[in-house]
């Protein structure tokens, strides 16, 4: 395989990364919905340290394959519109992923300090917590702007 | 390397192929790794809980994803390979149709002496 090769199967493969941390965190946040009890919820928030992997290696790995395969293939500039586009949906990405996970472990902390006081019992603050329609909208948005993303990428408006 | 330009046409086809792919990864991903915490920690029906919600991610997330990934991927195949004619020996790699397999796969010939 040539470089090209190389850096397009990492580019891809980051990619892949990236949304199915995103397939993971919607899967927990609807898992999570309905709960209250905090044993539950701890042990749900598991799964969330493979999501908290794969949006790591997935964010990093598409920006820095990306801008390499910009630098290193005629025809492609760093400057094209539909790169500086995607390199703006990746900052937003971020700001996103960040807000919404800043809520989403809020919560975790709360239910882990309800499980080590050793309050098992239903409690409606972490089912509010859970349910906060201000997380799952900015995790929405977080999707929809990886969705923007991959069209970007594939159409290269402008290219 | 110079830069690889596909028709324009090819697009929705890729892109549906593409995001069919990922999501499949995505749920498996999930799956996989509900299955492991399910089995690695058992405390108080946890293991259940875990395999119910891996179940339900491969039926609602997985098998969509994977027919989005497979009509994507007809679609474009069409479109390059219009004909058939011409197709290079990677895409029909891990695909049989049923007539193949009743002719390549025969359980009698895969136990005893020959």
């Amino acid at each position: 395989m040539s470089r090209y090769d190389w850096l397009l199967f990492l580019h891809v493969a980051s990619a892949f990364a990236l949304v199915a941390s995103l397939v993971l965190y919607t899967v927990l946040i609807a898992a999570l919905w309905n709960r209250d009890v905090p044993s539950e919820a701890v042990r749900l928030f598991r799964v969330q340290r493979v999501g908290d992997v794969l949006v790591a290696i997935g964010s990093i790995g598409v920006l820095v394959f990306g801008i390499w395969l910009a630098i290193d293939v005629d025809g492609y500039e760093v400057w094209d519109g539909w790169i500086i586009a995607a390199l703006v949906l990746w900052i937003v990405m971020g700001a996103l992923g960040s807000r919404t996970g800043k809520l989403y472990n809020a919560a975790r902390d709360r239910a882990l300090a309800l499980s080590r006081d050793g309050s098992d019992a239903p409690s409606p603050e972490l089912r509010a917590l859970l349910q906060d329609r201000r997380a799952l909208w900015l995790h929405v948005a977080g999707i929809v702007t990886v969705v923007l993303l991959l069209i970007d990428m594939i159409f290269k408006p402008g290219a | 390397m110079l830069a690889a330009i596909r028709p324009d046409s090819w697009n929705y086809a890729l892109f549906l192929h593409v995001l069919g792919a990922a999501v499949l990864v995505g749920a498996l991903v999930t799956a996989g790794s509900m299955q492991i915490l399910g089995w690695a920690r058992d405390q108080g029906g946890g293991a259940a809980m875990f395999a119910r919600l891996s179940f339900r991610t491969l039926l609602i997330v997985a098998i969509p994803a994977w027919f989005a990934m497979r009509i994507g991927a007809e679609w474009i195949r069409s479109k390059e390979f219009p004909s058939g004619a011409d197709e290079p020996g990677w895409i029909g790699i891990g695909y049989v149709t049923a007539e193949q397999f009743d002719q390549w796969v025969r359980p009698d010939d895969m136990v005893g002496k020959k």
